[in-house]
């Protein structure tokens, strides 16, 4: 009964939805749209639910005496005074000052640094003297020139590089991803609605 | 070096059982970086903290008992790499109590060609990268910044923009004067130096076509990068009347699923005054999206673009303009080759172009010229080191 409650109102739940897409009944769709609902609540919940992690979290950090916990203190601190802010003044100046001159400055130093790495590993991975290592490195460079504003100005022959380069090799071999992942969902959603799969228990069958 | 799966001590490569407690090293499962000594999984390529190349598996030890299965390692790619390394470059002698190999500073100018070798170079041979090489690749990547802020350089006369920026463009110029639009801003901070120019761009366009805009987000974060954004904006836009921050929508597919009923269930209140939605005239004027002519989303990846179309565009057949970031404008290709997408444009260097095109001025080439410094940079680096690496082998040949 432990399993079997689970797994009836998963699969349920799954046909439902799916059944919603297919054909076009009045009861079914409100059906749908209920579970739906509840499925939106729940991920929002979820943001909630994290938020209560990250204050335990920081929590056990400040009690456990765990070195760098002055960041812990400025977590608990700047949280509690931001939600105050967000929630009691919505709408006012406070917030989107907090965002723009604290939070957007930060994450987007820390964005920047993403071209940083992407450029080391592919400079690092030429040693390999690999095949895919010297791919990677060319494609690198040649997207990195592709990709200068107004290049297209210096020659026309650039433009139609980059066009056949996305409209063939790239178009073709995303085509080829998508293909893949979408028979991987299929497949995935046939193993979890047959309940061979059971991700919500925990628990895998081996067939 | 290999860590004992019993006693953790470290045992070097190559070697069959623990020279502390004797247990077998098949069953090791991590292995210490030469260079830093970091404890790496043994199925990393490079050393996570120091991104030394790691000597590949040895062949004695049981894989089975690294993963879930054998199977699984065929199936990585980077350990298929390890595999193909060449077994004669990976000799890492790493002296007893000493978790570095010695190493010289090279001086004057084979020093700097040495130094820019050790970073694309046989890393193996020397792991650590000096602090000269590291000196010349931060200087270049400030430069490669400072340029756009320094330099700039406007020619006169049009400029060519590529294609997307052109069928942006077009798209945009479809959007009769008045029509109702969705913009979902569905980015993070972390992106906001990236798609932000296009969201102006977007929004300045929309304002002067007196254009009545509803805002979403289903990134946690999007609401608060559109009121930021709004906020720097001098927009002749009424809210409520003009312009409505609809707000965050969680459940991901779920969520958007929703989105296909009325607004004014899925958003009970405003994001920007929280007050219900019936409060505005925008909402009772537009109460759900087959009162809108365009969906419009600025997203930072490929998958969220992936459930709009999935979830909204499919079922309804609205026009859908896409504006991501330029890692995620090739995963899109071919729903914008299939016109699932009516225009993909992607990155900071579109919006520029964009910029250009619309105002009819040539193009503020500071953004190119740092880009053309960053490429040169990492063009030099490899040229420097195959010439350092063609001369090292000429001279071991002689």
């Amino acid at each position: 009964m432990r399993k079997t409650i689970p797994i009836a109102a998963a699969v349920i739940c799954g046909i439902v939805i799916i059944a919603d897409y297919l054909v076009q009944v009045p009861w079914l769709h409100t059906a749908a749209a209920r579970l739906l609902e509840g499925a939106v609540v729940l991920a929002g919940f979820a943001l909630v639910l994290g938020i209560l992690n990250l204050l335990a979290f920081n929590f056990r950090h400040i009690r456990d005496h765990t070195p760098g916990r002055w960041q812990s203190w400025i977590i608990l601190i700047s949280l509690p005074i931001t939600v105050l802010i967000g929630t009691t003044f919505p709408g006012s100046g406070a917030f989107t000052w907090v965002y723009t001159y604290v939070v957007t400055p930060l994450m987007t130093a820390l964005g920047a640094l993403l071209l940083f790495y992407a450029v080391t590993v592919a400079v690092r991975l030429l040693p390999l003297r690999n095949g895919a290592a010297i791919i990677l490195f060319a494609s690198c460079l040649v997207f990195m020139i592709l990709w200068i504003p107004g290049i297209s100005s210096v020659s026309p022959f650039i433009a139609a590089v980059r066009n056949w380069l996305y409209a063939l090799p790239v178009g073709a071999s995303m085509r080829g991803l998508l293909l893949g992942a979408a028979i991987g969902a299929v497949v995935a959603s046939l193993r979890i609605l047959s309940s061979l799969e059971q991700p919500y228990t925990g628990i895998t069958e081996k067939h | 070096m290999l860590v004992c799966a019993k006693c953790s001590r470290l045992n070097p490569e190559g070697a069959n059982t623990c020279s502390a407690c004797g247990a077998s090293l098949a069953e090791a499962k991590y292995r210490a970086c030469p260079t830093c000594g970091t404890i790496n999984s043994i199925r990393d390529m490079f050393c996570f903290r120091c991104l030394t190349l790691l000597p590949p598996a040895d062949d004695q030890i049981d894989t089975a008992n690294i993963g879930d299965s054998a199977a699984d390692i065929d199936l990585d790619p980077l350990a298929a790499l390890t595999h193909a390394l060449p077994e004669a470059q990976l000799d890492f002698t790493v002296p007893p109590g000493s978790s570095r190999p010695p190493h010289t500073a090279p001086t004057g100018i084979s020093g700097i060609a040495t130094a820019i070798s050790q970073i694309s170079g046989p890393s193996h041979a020397q792991p650590s990268i000096s602090r000269v090489a590291k000196i010349l690749i931060y200087a270049g990547v400030i430069l490669a910044a400072l340029i756009p802020l320094l330099a700039h350089i406007r020619p006169s006369g049009a400029t060519s923009a590529r294609e997307s920026v052109y069928g942006l463009l077009q798209s945009l110029e479809d959007i009769p004067q008045g029509a109702a639009v969705l913009v979902s801003f569905d980015y993070g901070p972390a992106y906001a130096a990236e798609l932000d120019s296009l969201a102006t761009l977007i929004l300045q366009h929309l304002a002067e076509h007196s254009n009545k805009v509803l805002i979403m987000s289903t990134h946690p974060l999007g609401m608060a990068n559109a009121e930021r954004l709004f906020s720097t904006l001098d927009l002749p836009m009424e809210y409520g009347n003009n312009y409505l921050y609809l707000g965050y929508l969680p459940g991901e597919e779920s969520g958007l699923r929703l989105l296909l009923g009325e607004f004014g269930s899925v958003f009970i209140y405003d994001f920007f005054k929280q007050q219900s939605l019936d409060t505005y005239p925008l909402a009772r004027e537009i109460e759900s999206l087959s009162q809108v002519q365009r969906v419009i989303v600025l997203s930072e990846d490929a998958v969220t673009i992936q459930r709009w179309i999935e979830q909204v565009q499919s079922p309804t057949h609205l026009s859908m303009d896409a504006l991501v970031s330029a890692s995620a404008e090739p995963y899109l290709t071919p729903y914008y080759l299939s016109r699932q997408l009516s225009s993909l444009t992607g990155g900071l260097p579109a919006a520029l172009e964009l910029q250009a095109v619309q105002k009819g001025t040539g193009l503020d080439l500071g953004f190119s010229l740092g880009l053309v410094g960053l490429t040169l940079l990492v063009a030099l680096i490899t040229v420097v080191t195959t010439i350092n690496d063609f001369s090292k082998r000429h001279k071991q040949g002689r």
